[in-house]
């Protein structure tokens, strides 16, 4: 599904030491990382809302979300803006990621399904694995990760 | 040609609708001549209307009814139950032909035939039985030479006679149709073509006309055109018949004596303007910008302390707080503006399952707003169609268990505070909450053992998968219901509620916010966050009394001599009070009581642009949106029913464990 904007190009990003790509069909933009508006009693994961240009916009912390470990916001902390698929209809949400590379082009034929290597992340959420320049990129499905069913089932086992 | 098309779609819409809720009402009062009049005059304008767009099997579907009511009108017939069935019938149809003219399914098209057959019997029927001959809905027998006289009339619209989309033509071929025409066209003052507005009508047409008609009924084919044309008819003597004293003509002084009338009923039609509802919603969410840029510049100006400003912005809340309220009032709408579709599943359903039910309604006056009243007109059909199928019995049933033959279901709308309540009440065989549980245990809903208590048990039905009719009917229990229309009801920010009584009854109440978008809120901040507490909850503030009135112990702190609960908010949402003891108390009513909200303090009063939170914190329902600051930071709103609500589970539940 993920897969469904027909581009090459991907957005590259650290979170921890790993390297993710999301297709850039899906991103909307890039914020710098700024105040964020905590809603009590939500899920530690749901980091809270900013002011989108007058719009609320939910973010959620990555880093939670495959159960990493906390770290300070540094200078390269962004929060990606991206259009997730809900039951067929989009929806907006924020991610903070710890440093946005590049945008560097995939070919599909360069992405190879993954096989359980790393304990961190689920496989299903990971549409597969590209090689490039001697370097691992996981690309990330983005509607099964932020997925709101996902989220919110998540959060009641918190 | 496709605008005006839609033009003329909605407005027949709205005539259908109109007429609709007229026949209704005229079920209750056959003989209100007013009603008729109304239903009568509708017709005639959606079969003008159609005829002049081209929907030519809408023109005569609506010519052969418009018959009908012409007898009714007349005195000739009465507004019999079988007549009303077949217009209540016949609009729905019209009502499907508005969207698909053509007839393309054969459904439709059947049914088309059999009702035209059925309307042309009535009429047939009514016209053997009557002496008198209603000349002008049947032309082919105009024909008998006895009785025809001769008219000359003259038809001179006004300039602007086409600005409400009247064809003149259209009234010449009605006038055709009371007997032989010969008609000229006065075309005297056509300017040059050059000077030609092509908006105004030049024409104007002389015609003579041989009918047996009377003057009122040629001047009831001008009857829509009376107030926008000057109409001249004068009879003719017959050339070779005895010499008859003239009847006095009709001149032009007697039509404009008829014409102020016209005029007075157009008056008060035109009192209210029609406003398509996007531009409704356009305006609704500009407000909702101006007010957010208002406090924005609230912000700034407290920080530039500069008099002059100070009063420009005082003035722009102020006259901003009136729009706000304003733009708000054109958004709500009369309960009974849903009712009509209610009313008329009401005796259609009794109708089909041969019981005999009285829909009461109260309190209809009280309004809503137009987006919340979309999204609770199918919720709300579907808890009548289970009142009618489930809830009232049989007649016969009702009998033996000593009850009216005739079930009552009320329909009850009220305010209270800043929400709506819709109670919709029937006094039917109520629902046995031993039998839903069995239900919900075969459905694997709940365990065997589970104890629930009446109200849990009733909350069962609401949930996916739930339908407690033994067989499936058509009307209702295709196992969708209730939890769909919960679903509806909470996407509008409402609840439901259900109880009931075995034999006597069910009641199912739905709260409903007043407002979707803006609300006044009184601004504070606790741990350093802003939150913004609907002033509408607001009792009053008060500055934190000494610890001595405060016992932390039992969480009851004494104001006005009165023990009242308080919830710490800090503690409630952060768990700590980071400012170490809350600063001012804010007292706030839930249901009948009153409960007490710590929180550090209190920043002044608030008007909120309620933005949704959005799906990612659908589970949260202590906040019921975010609110932009006029500084661009964000405010939470608080559901404060639903804070204390929480509270109280949580605090029962630590009690049990």
């Amino acid at each position: 599904m993920s897969l469904r904007t027909q581009t090459d190009s991907y957005l590259t990003f650290n979170i921890e030491k790993e390297l993710f790509a999301i297709n850039v069909g899906r991103v909307l933009e890039i914020l710098e990382i700024q105040p964020i508006t905590r809603v009590p009693q939500s899920p530690s994961f749901m980091r809270g809302v900013i002011n989108l240009r007058g719009n609320i916009l939910p973010v959620v912390d990555t880093r939670m979300r495959f159960s990493l470990p906390g770290s300070d916001f540094t200078i390269d902390t962004c929060i990606v803006v991206l259009s997730i698929e809900n039951n067929k209809e989009a929806t907006l949400l924020g991610v903070i990621v710890d440093a946005v590379q590049k945008v560097i082009e995939i070919k599909a034929d360069q992405i190879y399904r993954s096989t359980s290597i790393s304990s961190h992340f689920k496989e299903e959420y990971i549409a597969g694995i590209a090689k490039v320049d001697e370097e691992f990129i996981m690309v990330l499905d983005v509607d099964k990760v932020f997925s709101t069913e996902d989220l919110l089932s998540n959060s009641q086992e918190n | 040609m496709d605008q005006y098309k839609s033009s003329f779609t909605e407005e027949a819409h709205e005539l259908i609708a109109e007429m609709e809720s007229s026949l209704l009402q005229l079920e209750q009062n056959p003989d209100d001549n007013n009603l008729i009049q109304q239903v009568f005059r509708a017709m005639h304008t959606l079969k003008g209307n159609s005829s002049m767009f081209g929907f030519k099997v809408i023109a005569e579907f609506t010519h052969h009814f418009e018959s009908i009511y012409e007898f009714i009108r007349s005195g000739q017939q009465k507004a019999t139950k079988e007549i009303l069935d077949i217009s209540l019938a016949s609009l729905d149809h019209l009502s499907a032909l508005v969207d698909d003219d053509s007839i393309s399914s054969v459904d439709d098209q059947k049914k088309h035939a059999q009702l035209t057959a059925k309307v042309v019997a009535i009429v047939n029927a009514i016209q053997h039985t009557s002496a008198f001959n209603p000349t002008e809905l049947i032309p082919e027998e105009l024909n008998s030479e006895d009785g025809l006289k001769t008219y000359l009339i003259h038809f001179r619209p006004h300039r602007h006679f086409f600005y409400n989309g009247s064809n003149p033509l259209y009234f010449i071929d009605e006038l055709q149709a009371l007997g032989e025409c010969i008609i000229e066209i006065i075309t005297d003052d056509i300017p040059a073509f050059a000077d030609i507005d092509p908006t105004l009508c030049y024409t104007s047409w002389k015609i003579r006309l041989e009918t047996k008609s009377d003057q009122a009924q040629i001047k009831q084919v001008f009857l829509f055109a009376e107030h926008i044309s000057d109409l001249e008819i004068r009879e003719e003597m017959q050339f070779d018949e005895h010499i008859k004293i003239p009847e006095p003509s009709t001149s032009t002084e007697q039509a404009i004596k008829a014409a102020p009338k016209e005029v007075v009923a157009k008056k008060s039609v035109i009192s209210s303007v029609r406003v398509p509802s996007e531009r409704l919603d356009t305006m609704m969410s500009l407000v909702s910008e101006l007010i957010t840029l208002q406090a924005k510049l609230g912000t700034l100006a407290e920080h530039l302390p500069h008099s002059e400003l100070l009063s420009v912005t005082e003035n722009l809340e102020k006259i901003s707080t009136r729009l706000r309220d304003n733009a708000f009032s054109m958004c709500l709408l009369p309960i009974n503006h849903m009712l009509t579709p209610f009313n008329r599943l009401v005796r259609d359903l009794a109708d089909g399952l041969n019981k005999e039910i009285e829909f009461l309604t109260e309190g209809t006056e009280t309004e809503l707003d137009k987006n919340i009243m979309e999204g609770l007109s199918d919720p709300l059909m579907h808890l009548l169609r289970n009142s009618i199928d489930h809830g009232i019995e049989d007649p016969e049933l009702r009998e033996q268990v000593g009850k009216p033959r005739c079930g009552t279901i009320l329909f009850k709308a009220y305010c209270s505070g800043t929400n709506v309540f819709i109670e919709i009440k029937d006094d039917g065989k109520g629902m046995d909450p031993e039998t839903i549980r069995e239900k919900a245990i075969q459905k694997g809903i709940i365990g065997k053992d589970e104890i629930l208590n009446e109200k849990e048990i009733f909350n069962l039905i609401f949930l996916p998968g739930f339908s407690t009719a033994e067989k499936i009917s058509e009307i209702s229990g295709r196992g969708v219901g209730m939890d769909v229309v919960k679903r509806k009801i909470t996407d509008i920010r409402g609840q439901i509620k259900v109880s009931s009584q075995l034999n006597i009854g069910t009641t199912i109440t739905i709260k409903l916010p007043l407002t979707v978008s803006i609300i006044d809120g009184l601004l504070v901040k606790v741990n350093d966050a802003d939150f913004v507490i609907p002033l509408s909850s607001v009792d009053r503030c008060f500055e934190l009394p000494g610890a001595n009135v405060l016992n932390r112990f039992s969480s009851m702190v004494v104001l006005d001599g009165e023990q009242v609960p308080f919830i710490s908010l800090a503690e409630e949402f952060y768990g700590t009070e980071k400012n170490g003891f809350a600063q001012e108390i804010i007292l706030v009513y839930h249901e009948e009581r009153r409960v007490a909200l710590l929180a550090d303090y209190v920043v002044g009063k608030f008007q909120a642009v309620l933005k949704p939170l959005g799906r990612y914190f659908q589970a949260m329902e202590t906040i019921s949106g975010a609110t932009i600051l006029g500084d661009g930071r964000i405010a939470l709103v608080l559901d404060t029913s639903k804070v204390i609500e929480h509270y109280s589970v949580k605090k029962r539940f630590a009690l049990c464990h």
